[in-house]
Formats: structure tokens, sequence, C-alpha cells
């Protein structure tokens, strides 16, 4: 008995949720007919139909309201004192928003977003690459011999530039011990 | 089918010579939408004086952007979009939506003693149309709704717009579009069902 009730309860929850495609005649035509035949053995959804039925009728047919008599005359008057520029152009917020809608239009809503953030990341990716930081390449050299060539370029002297100093004392003391070494061995 | 395209050409027509600075063409775009157009408003925000404002708002961004505007989305769409935007963002400027309705909970017994009068099982629409206590009452429930829900059930069931259309201008998908007309639909039904049917 029980079981029963719960299907006859499964069957109205399933019927009350095809009512309104029903009403609208957009249902296959199996649903249809299986909605046609519970209706008409159970007179709760019967009424949940028909209750729809007169919902939706009375929506579309419910009174209507309209602006007033002066509507174009005010809104003339507003638009003749924009400034121009602003009619000249739309913001770029507008513009953006028109973009994404008009994506969300062509490849569905629920695509647009991935498609905008893709766009968008591709978009950083071409600027960071175009716009980054520009690199001299220059031939593989020990660091201090590249550094103190760098150095060359960008101060006259290299003691104009503490680091320049230190890196040319340090060079000038590797090469005086190699010197040493060398006599050293000569010597030797 | 022949008549929607009919429309869309002729728009497609305005919306050119309105681009190239033809205000008589805006204004026929004007004269062509602005009564849909305040109907949904005013139907949203329940407040005529505000509802003229934001459909004059509308037509003045209209105005200024339709340069911008690309003949992708019919310029129904793109209109009921902005008026949809407007009043998103005057629903949020103002949290509580004006109480120019009653509400259904709050009704005096006499008065729901008189409504409970009218109904008989034939349904008669042109019937109700005159009957302007139930047009108080299909306001306060439409008042009554979550905005998402009043969004797509006015579009679709008092402007007639097709779901691809309200997909478009609430920027959800089809599905989702169904299941808010469905379930505002089944909340208005809850709402006037005992006024519709005379059962209570």
């Amino acid at each position: 008995m029980k079981t029963q009730q719960n299907n006859n309860s499964n069957e109205c929850r399933n019927c009350q949720q095809l009512i309104s495609d029903y009403l609208e005649n957009s249902l296959p035509a199996r649903d249809m007919w299986a909605v046609e035949k519970h209706l008409a053995g159970c007179s709760e959804c019967a009424c949940v139909a028909s209750e729809m039925e007169n919902t939706v009728a009375l929506l579309r047919t419910s009174e209507r309201f309209d602006t007033g008599s002066d509507f174009m005359a005010k809104l003339h008057a507003r638009l003749d004192t924009l400034p121009a520029e602003s009619v000249q152009r739309a913001s770029i917020a507008e513009s953006a928003r028109d973009w994404v809608a008009g994506l969300q239009e062509r490849f569905g809503a629920r695509r647009a977003p991935v498609l905008t953030l893709g766009l968008a990341l591709s978009t950083l990716a071409i600027l960071i690459v175009t716009n980054g930081p520009t690199r001299e390449v220059l031939p593989v050299q020990p660091a201090p011999e590249a550094l103190s060539r760098n150095v060359a370029f960008t101060a006259s002297s290299p003691f104009d530039d503490p680091v320049a100093a230190k890196v040319e004392a340090d060079n000038f003391a590797s090469s005086e011990s190699r010197s040493d070494s060398e006599n050293a061995s000569s010597a030797n | 089918m022949v008549a929607v395209g009919t429309i869309m050409h002729a728009d497609t027509a305005l919306v050119q010579r309105a681009q190239a600075n033809d205000r008589a063409a805006f204004n026929e775009i004007v004269l062509r939408y602005k009564s849909k157009v305040y109907n949904y408003i005013f139907r949203m925000i329940h407040s005529a004086l505000d509802a003229e404002d934001l459909t004059q708002e509308t037509f003045v961004r209209a105005y200024q952007s339709i340069r911008s505007f690309q003949s992708r989305a019919s310029l129904n769409t793109w209109l009921f979009r902005i008026a949809t935007n407007l009043c998103i963002d005057y629903s949020r400027r103002n949290k509580r939506v004006a109480g120019m309705t009653t509400s259904l909970s709050q009704e005096g017994s006499e008065e729901e003693e008189v409504e409970r009068e009218i109904p008989d099982r034939a349904f008669d629409p042109q019937r109700l149309l005159l009957n302007k206590e139930l047009g108080l009452k299909l306001n306060a429930a439409l008042a009554e709704l979550p905005e998402k829900l009043r969004t797509v059930v006015l579009l679709y069931d008092v402007e007639g717009l097709p779901y691809e259309e309200i997909a478009a201008i609430v920027g959800c998908p089809l599905g989702t579009v169904k299941s808010r007309i469905f379930n505002a639909r089944s909340s208005l039904r809850t709402k006037l069902g005992p006024y519709l049917t005379g059962s209570a």
C-alpha cells in the first residue's frame, strides 16, 4: 500500500516537473502521452496543470503599461544635451560587455567565459613576449670577463662604478696571482 | 517566422541608418520598442516614475553606443539586455523593491472573500483582463519572485521572447533559462492558484 503511494507521488512529481513543457507542447511525443495519461487519472495533477495553464494565460494577457505622452520630448531633450564624444565612441566597458555577449551568442553561454579567458591569457603572453626586457646576445664567456666587457659599454671608466671597480680589482688580483704562479713555475 | 525575419531586416536597416547619425531612424527604433521596454521595466521594478526614467536611460545608452552595435544579436535582445542591466543596477541601489503592491500574505480576510467569488472553472482570459483586482494579485506575486525568476518569466511569458534570446540577455545557458521559467511559473501558480480555479 505504502509502495503504491510512493509510486504515485513519484509519478506526480515527475508529471508536475513536465507540466510547464507539456503546456508549451515542447515535450517529446512519448512524454506528452505519459503526462496526458497521468493527468487523466490524477485529479491533483490535473488541478495543478489547470492552474499552471491559467497562470500562463494570465501572464500572457496581462495589462500592458506604456510611457507617458511626453516621453519622446523628454528623450530628445536628453539626447540633445549629450556631449558629442559620448555618442561617437562607446565606453570600453560597454564595448567589452557587448563583445562578451556576442561571444555568448556565438559559442553558447558555457563556452564564452573559457574562450574569453583563453584569449585574454594569449594576449597577455604576446604582450609579455613582445614588450619584455630586451637582452643583448653576448658570446659565452667567463662571467667576470663578460661583466667587465659590459661595464666598458656603460661606464667610461670602470672605477666610476663600484661593482665594476670590484670586478676590475678581482681581475687584477687573479691576473697577479696567475703571473706569480707562472713566474714560480718558470723559476722551477 | 517570416514576420520575425521581416522585423529583423527592418531593424537592421534602421540600425544602419542610426549608426550614420540619422536621428529619424533612431526615433523609429524608440517608437518601435519603447512600450515593450517600458512594460518590462515597470513590471521589474514596480515604480511608474522610475520605470520611465530607466526606459529613457535605456534609449540614451542605446543612442550612445549604437555605433558599436553589431547585428549578431537582434535589436530586441540588445535593448532588453540594456534594460535588464539597468534594472539590476536599480534593484541593487534600492535593495527592497518599493511596495506599490500589497503582499498576498498580508491581505484582509474580507478582500480574500471577494476574490474567491470571482473565479470559476471555465477560465476566460478576456474576463480576467477586465478584473483589475486579479491584475494586482499578479503584480504582487511577480514582485515577490526573486529577481532572476521574475526577469525570465517576464521576458518569456509577457514579452514573448524565445528561450535563445533570453539566454543571451541574462547570460545563462538555455537549460537554466528553462528551469527558471518553470520555477517562476510554479511559484506564481502556488500564489495565484486559488484565485484562478476557485477551488479553495
